[in-house]
Parts: C-alpha cells; sequence; structure tokens
C-alpha cells in the first residue's frame, strides 16, 4: 500500500465522528417505539423525503447506476428504472394499507389484527431474512471502500462498518439515520 | 395518528356498515387501476427495446425515443406519488366519517 492519503482519513475520522455526535444527541430525544421508529411523527415529509432521495442519490445511484453504466451502457441504466416504479409499488399496494394504522413494522401490522405469538415469529423471520440478502451486499461493498480508504483488512472493515452501522441505529434510531 | 389505543374494537360491525363498503370499493378500484396502470408502462419498456426496434428511431438530434420513454417513467413515478397523496388526504376524510358512525351507532 502506498501512503494513506491524510486528507481522505481526516475527512472519513470528522464525518463518522459528526454522526456519533448526531447519534448521541437523537438518543437523548428517543424515548418510544413511535421516536424510535419514525421519529415521533416529528420528520416532516419534505425531511423524510430528503433523506430517502439522499439514499437514492449517494448509494445507489451514484455508486451503482455510475459504475453499471461505465460497464454495460444502457443496460446498466435500466437498473435504476426499476427501484424507481418499486417505490410506487411500495407506496400503493403496501403502504396504503397501513396507512393511520399507527403500527410501523410488517410485524407490528399483522399483530394489530391477529393477536398471536406464532405470527409476530413469522413476520418478523420473513423481514430479518430479506434483510439478510441486501445487507450482505451493502457490507460488502462497504467493507470494500473502507479497506481501500484505510488500507487495512478487508475483514476489519467489514467490521467496522458492521459496528458502526448498530450503533447508529440502535442508539439513534429513526432520528440518527435520517 | 394511531388507533392503537388499547379500547375493543368491532371490526365485523364497522365492516358491515355499508358506507365501509363503498369506501373499501373505491379505494380499491383506484389502487389497482393505478397500480396496472404503472406496472404495463414499466413492463413495456424492456419489452419494446428487447424485442422490436420502435424505440431505437432518434427523436431530438442523437437522442433515441428509449430516452425519452425513461424520462416519462420518472415523471409518472413523481406524479403517482402527488397522485396518491391528494387521494389519500380524501380517503382519509371519508375514513374519519365511518369512524364517527361507528362509534356514533354503538
Amino acid at each position: 500500500m502506498n501512503d494513506l492519503s491524510f486528507t481522505a482519513i481526516f475527512f472519513f475520522v470528522a464525518i463518522v465522528g459528526l454522526t456519533l455526535v448526531i447519534t448521541w444527541w437523537a438518543s437523548k430525544k428517543t424515548s418510544s417505539a413511535s421516536d424510535f421508529y419514525t421519529a415521533g411523527g416529528g420528520l416532516t415529509g419534505w425531511q423524510n423525503g430528503l433523506a430517502i432521495a439522499g439514499d437514492y442519490l449517494s448509494a445507489a445511484s451514484f455508486l451503482g447506476i455510475a459504475g453499471s453504466i461505465a460497464l454495460f451502457g444502457f443496460d446498466g441504466f435500466f437498473f435504476s428504472l426499476g427501484y424507481l416504479v418499486a417505490y410506487l409499488v411500495v407506496l400503493y399496494i403496501v403502504a396504503e394499507p397501513l396507512r393511520n394504522l399507527g403500527r410501523f413494522t410488517l410485524a407490528d401490522m399483522i399483530t394489530a389484527r391477529f393477536d398471536k405469538a406464532k405470527v409476530r415469529g413469522t413476520a418478523a423471520l420473513s423481514t430479518i431474512t430479506i434483510v439478510l440478502f441486501y445487507m450482505i451486499a451493502q457490507l460488502v461493498g462497504a467493507g470494500g471502500l473502507i479497506q481501500l480508504l484505510l488500507g487495512i483488512e478487508y475483514w476489519a472493515a467489514v467490521l467496522i462498518v458492521g459496528v458502526m452501522m448498530t450503533i447508529y441505529v440502535l442508539f439513534g434510531g429513526m432520528t440518527a439515520t435520517c | 395518528m394511531g388507533n392503537n389505543q388499547p379500547r375493543k374494537i368491532d371490526y365485523d360491525k364497522i365492516a358491515s356498515q355499508e358506507s365501509f363498503k363503498a369506501l373499501t370499493k373505491r379505494k380499491n378500484a383506484f389502487l389497482w387501476s393505478v397500480t396496472v396502470f404503472f406496472l404495463a408502462a414499466y413492463m413495456l419498456l424492456p419489452i419494446l427495446t428487447s424485442y422490436t426496434k420502435i424505440l431505437h428511431q432518434p427523436a431530438i438530434g442523437e437522442i433515441t425515443w428509449v430516452w425519452i420513454y425513461s424520462a416519462g417513467l420518472f415523471l409518472m413515478t413523481w406524479g403517482l406519488a402527488h397522485f396518491y397523496v391528494a387521494k389519500a388526504n380524501r380517503f382519509d376524510k371519508d375514513a374519519k366519517a365511518i369512524i364517527a358512525e361507528y362509534e356514533g351507532g354503538r
């Protein structure tokens, strides 16, 4: 490895520090499940939308789509149309029936009507299975990035990313991540 | 913002109300028609690009029709999202009326 760019490391540490401060501040404000999942309903539509757009712009589009267009041309651009229309699928089919329910996850929504422990367990299991797939992809990508940035071993990079993400979500909830 | 108070709600009674049935019918018609529309619009693009050459024609200068179609999909998504918000707010009012009817009746 050549010499590590000092600027890159400085900015990395600075941003991680800033986000940790935000997480700490958010954990002070989070005290209920409502706070944890949807920032107590205190996020305006604009804030929420900007956060989603930021996700779309940064990870998905800038890294993924830019790369796939470079490699595959229009075929690469095609993927972005996929998750664009997927937003509508989520809106009209998944989110619409849950509107005004006051429950925040698919598991909660099912148990709001069917109050059995097994139903909740199955819903949680299915959520975990789905999340596992895309979490692995994200951790691989982020780990590779950190490894390039800091020049550390791959497994250490993935570990750091995983721990950081857990801290953010655990202590900050939606307030911090948004 | 939620109906998650721990009181007993007679769901069957609400489900048998005429106004509730009418509302679900309207809502489902709206949701499914929009869903079929955007799914068809979205699926049409790979079908057209894979099996025909319609979208290969240049539209403006060097830009082929396929780019205009794709841009149209973006506009469609934004438009349908706004459309949903407007419609859902109207459905909310109807839902509140039904809840009031249920609570007044019991």
